[in-house]
């Protein structure tokens, strides 16, 4: 017992709950204090969510906290990650952030990890109660989601991590609470995010009407042709004005208005915006809901709440079903409808746009042959032909295929269908 | 490190410089802008009462550089409250709060300027009504009714808007007072305003000089999708003695039409005027909450001290009974993408614009004669401001506010509304009743509900508190679920629940980010967010 636990005038207001039985729940739970105090709580993400939800687990009586941020601090993260300060800009986000949190709030270790959730394994993560995401990365969320799903041994209770997701963009956001193998998953409802802005290449090369266009067209024709062997470096501000002058000159050209160095920074980082009100409304549901499941002192969230403040302020609390065929937490196969003159070249292209799939370089096998693998070279090398094909003459209707990413613990079974 | 062979990121000679400022606040300016970042930077808001709920409200608005708060309070810090605010420590143990959340959050922004003043509940009502002029907007925390409703009464005499906020354990609620908010930058979806059933000349010039015969595979797959709209439904009313397809049946069948002059299976742009035939045909007219503004007295009878929205108003309603609008609001002058070759568009993009423009010409024009004739410079209003009130001339939004006094008197209070949500299947107005309750039963007692071991009295009396007020309402009984959400209420004892208070002050930030900027529209006028149920309503009590 730590001396906090033991002051019997310390934590008052959330002893009384939590000692208190309430109209909306069965039964209480008389450990509910001590055991939110020794439950190990896991963190992903330092940045405008993580700085909020490691301050809101400070402050619910959770004292075991872990944190993983793989970031730096930069100048647009102040006006709203709260636990950094322009002297912290290009430190690590999950140490400045641990420290600050561990000053302020008494009896709270905060354990931070700089690095990646890839770098850890299940036997990390089985050691936390509960985990809770604060991310902006699609990918790093499939990655947890699918690791925690895998993880869950129907034998062992134990094995079983609640996952409590937030995200947010402008004035919009959601909490979700995630039951792996119980209820519907990340993976579930990737078809819910909203398609990523794309433009037809032969759009940016031909025909551009728009400033983005432009900026596209320096983006990805003109800097691979310019300057072939350099990855282009977002942070690297000589990079952004060399993209926001040649897209400017190409602006000038088709006589478009619109093109700003902002925009031109938008469209190359993919930029989203952010607040901080946003983040606190966000996060504080996310966490709310882990005192929740930690104490049972009410019911939890079932399972999705998604908010709006744009026009007035608005809420949808609803159950996501879990999808049968979901690839990570599903059953069966998922059906992927093609025509019979796709060839296998074009189906990866349509596996990389479609909303459910998701995936940026797709391996593809059935189980009896390698259609298209990524790596090794020489594997690369062997199946490379096969892109030419047609996906009708490599593959029998109803049959199996299944689809791996590098950046993906998991393979996506898709039944081919035509 | 560079490896051989690879060519240099040239270096600009005149590189854009993005100041250090417009770095930090470069996420929220994509949502806000300039102007709605000059306007948080000239407000100064007051927080009365340095509880958790109020020390995270102004956490979010000193962050993205509020530019002055005070924070009002006359208690000293106990470990109670050091358990649930972030904005104060171990240290600040019997030190004054105000100061000490003060301080904390001055850390987070040097651009926001924080005070504090040490004023007893007492002490408001003793203050001249001038003290509040300083300030842009005032933030309430759990003050009890004699107290507030004094200063809301001021606040709303002075047009100073008042936020009220409320956080006891799962329960948040939140109350904006003010006697109107007008918004022109509402942020809708979408400005897209065609007129294809009513085109102006130069748009029909440039849609009939179009000759889809003569067209090479390429350019027929390239004409704007729009341009084949006006085709097609002149074609349709030649044939139709001048009547635009109206039935389903008849939209049905122009969509055939247009079907038949597809060419190759590359016809994006045929696709395009397909889907949009449903909007096309849509009659161009003036949105009902347009025309309400449009119409209303404010607008109609100007005065020399009428806000600029009025006179812009005014300026638009006489615009629609001008023969040249032909009825209509100004144009947005926004031409959604299409699939089209760089030439067509730019150019239809530029007949939209030109519209726009000589539409704006006519109301900018209106405009300084109407400040003429009110004693005001005829520049008193920018033609900045002209452009955006015409774009946004669908789009306007005017709310007119409830003062808290007609919210607390029973024969002014939205009785029949509150009466009837509570009949609702886990109504959240019973969370509503139960804050009017508590606050009620704190007035009488000078303490919260269940501050006390034994629950059970403060039970009883909590339930006929709520039996007066659903009482006065003409209700005869406080029900089942009301009931309940009671002895909720009791069992947190007042106490704020830190998530809960966090997600409050979220809330309340985003809506007086809103306020402050005059952009997005403000929620009118009470919320509660249930965090049992995680969930939230909106009602105008």
């Amino acid at each position: 017992m730590t001396a906090m636990e033991s002051s019997p005038t310390r934590k008052v207001a959330l002893k009384r709950i939590l000692s208190r039985p309430g109209p909306f729940v069965d039964e209480l739970n008389p450990e509910a204090y001590e055991f939110l105090s020794n439950m190990k709580i896991l963190v992903i993400g330092a940045g405008g969510l993580g700085c909020e939800i490691l301050k809101n687990l400070a402050l619910s009586g959770f004292t075991d906290i872990h944190v993983i941020d793989m970031d730096t601090i930069d100048i647009s993260n102040l006006n709203r990650q709260f636990l950094f300060r322009p002297s912290d800009v290009g430190k690590p986000k999950a140490l400045v952030a641990a420290e600050f949190v561990m000053k302020r709030v008494k009896g709270v270790t905060i354990t931070p990890y700089y690095g990646k959730i890839q770098d850890k394994d299940e036997s990390y993560y089985s050691q936390f109660g509960i985990v809770v995401c604060g991310l902006d990365s699609v990918e790093a969320r499939r990655w947890i989601n699918a690791t925690l799903v895998d993880m869950v041994d129907a034998e062992n209770p134990e094995s079983l991590k609640p996952l409590i997701d937030g995200g947010t963009e402008g004035f919009k956001g959601q909490a979700r609470v995630i039951l792996p193998t119980l209820t519907s998953c990340y993976e579930c409802s990737l078809d819910m995010l909203g398609t990523q802005q794309t433009f037809p290449i032969c759009t940016i090369a031909n025909t551009p009407r728009l400033p983005e266009h432009c900026i596209e067209w320096a983006l990805a024709l003109e800097w691979p042709k310019r300057f072939p062997d350099k990855k282009i470096d977002n942070d690297n501000p000589d990079h952004i004005q060399w993209l926001f002058e040649t897209a400017i000159a190409r602006a000038s050209e088709f006589s478009i208005d619109g093109v700003t160095y902002s925009l031109t920074q938008g469209v190359a980082k993919n930029i989203i915006p952010a607040i901080a009100s946003t983040n606190a409304i966000v996060a504080a549901s996310c966490c709310s809901e882990a005192l929740k499941i930690a104490t049972s002192c009410n019911p939890y969230l079932n399972n999705y709440m998604m908010y709006s403040g744009n026009d007035s302020v608005y809420t949808y609390t609803f159950e996501h079903q879990k999808k049968e065929d979901c690839p990570v937490c599903g059953v069966v196969a998922s059906d992927f409808w093609i025509e019979q003159d796709w060839t296998l070249g074009l189906l990866m292209e349509k596996l990389t746009t479609t909303q459910a799939v998701r995936i940026k370089s797709p391996s593809l096998r059935t189980a009896e042959k390698n259609l298209y693998l990524q790596s090794p070279p020489q594997l690369e090398e062997a199946t490379r032909p096969n892109l030419s094909k047609l996906v009708t003459d490599l593959v029998k209707t109803g049959e199996e295929v299944s689809v791996t990413d590098p950046a993906l613990p998991f393979s996506i079974k898709l039944r081919i269908r035509y | 490190m560079q490896k051989a062979g690879e060519t240099d990121v040239p270096r600009s000679a005149t590189p854009h410089v993005v100041s250090a400022r417009d770095r930090k606040y470069d996420r929220q300016l994509r949502l806000w802008a300039a102007n709605g970042q000059a306007a948080l930077e000239e407000a100064h808001v007051v927080l009365l009462t340095a509880s958790a709920a109020g020390a995270e409200t102004l956490k979010n608005l000193v962050l993205p550089g509020t530019g002055s708060f005070t924070v009002v309070d006359d208690k000293l810090t106990t470990e109670e409250d050091v358990d649930v605010n972030f904005f104060l420590d171990e240290s600040s143990i019997g030190h004054p709060r105000a100061a000490k959340v003060a301080e904390f959050l001055q850390e987070l922004n040097t651009d926001s300027v924080g005070r504090f003043e040490s004023l007893t509940l007492s002490e408001f009502d003793k203050l001249d009504p001038s003290y509040w002029e300083k300030y842009s907007l005032v933030v309430a925390h759990q003050i009890r009714p004699s107290v507030l409703l004094p200063i809301s009464k001021v606040l709303w005499d002075k047009k100073i808007p008042l936020v009220i906020i409320n956080s006891i354990g799962f329960y948040a609620r939140l109350r904006i007072v003010t006697p109107e908010h007008t918004v022109v930058e509402s942020h809708p979806e979408s400005t897209v305003d065609l007129r294809l059933d009513c085109p102006w000349p130069e748009l029909e010039r440039f849609a009939f000089g179009i000759e889809l015969d003569g067209l090479s595979e390429m350019d027929h797959a390239h004409v704007p999708y729009l341009a084949l709209l006006l085709i097609y439904l002149k074609q349709w009313k030649d044939a139709h003695g001048g009547s635009p397809p109206s039935t389903y049946a008849e939209k049905k069948e122009f969509k055939a039409l247009i079907k038949t002059g597809v060419r190759s299976s590359d016809a994006e742009n045929f696709d395009e005027a397909i889907n949009t035939v449903w909007r096309a045909t849509q009659a161009t007219t003036i949105p009902s909450n347009s025309q309400a503004i449009l119409n209303d007295d404010r607008a109609q009878n100007l005065s020399p001290s009428t806000s600029k929205f009025w006179i812009l108003a005014r300026a638009i309603s006489d615009f629609t009974k001008s023969p040249s609008s032909g009825g209509h609001l100004p144009l947005s002058g926004t031409l959604p993408d299409m699939k089209a070759d760089t030439t067509s568009y730019i150019k239809l993009q530029s007949i939209y614009r030109s519209k726009a423009l000589e539409d704006r010409d006519w109301v900018a024009s209106r405009v300084s004669e109407l400040l003429l004739s009110l004693g005001r410079p005829a520049d008193a209003i920018s033609s900045d401001e002209v452009d955006t009130f015409c774009k946004f001339s669908r789009n306007l939004v005017v709310f007119d506010g409830r003062s808290l006094e007609e919210e607390y008197t029973p024969s002014t209070a939205r009785a029949k509304k509150i009466l009837q949500e509570l009949e609702e299947e886990n109504s959240l107005m019973s969370v509503y009743v139960g804050f009017r309750a508590v606050e009620v039963f704190e007035e009488r007692e000078k303490r919260y509900p269940g501050t006390v071991e034994e629950v059970d009295e403060d039970e009883k009396v909590l339930k006929e508190i709520a039996l007066e007020i659903v009482g006065s309402l003409g209700g005869t009984e406080v029900n089942e679920r009301t009931a309940s959400v009671l002895k909720e209420f009791v069992r947190y004892g007042g106490g704020e629940l830190h998530n809960i208070s966090s997600l409050l002050g979220g809330i309340a930030a985003q809506e007086i980010v809103k306020l402050i900027t005059r952009q997005y529209v403000p929620m009118t006028n009470t919320t509660i967010f249930d965090g049992i149920q995680s969930s939230s309503a909106v009602w105008e009590l």
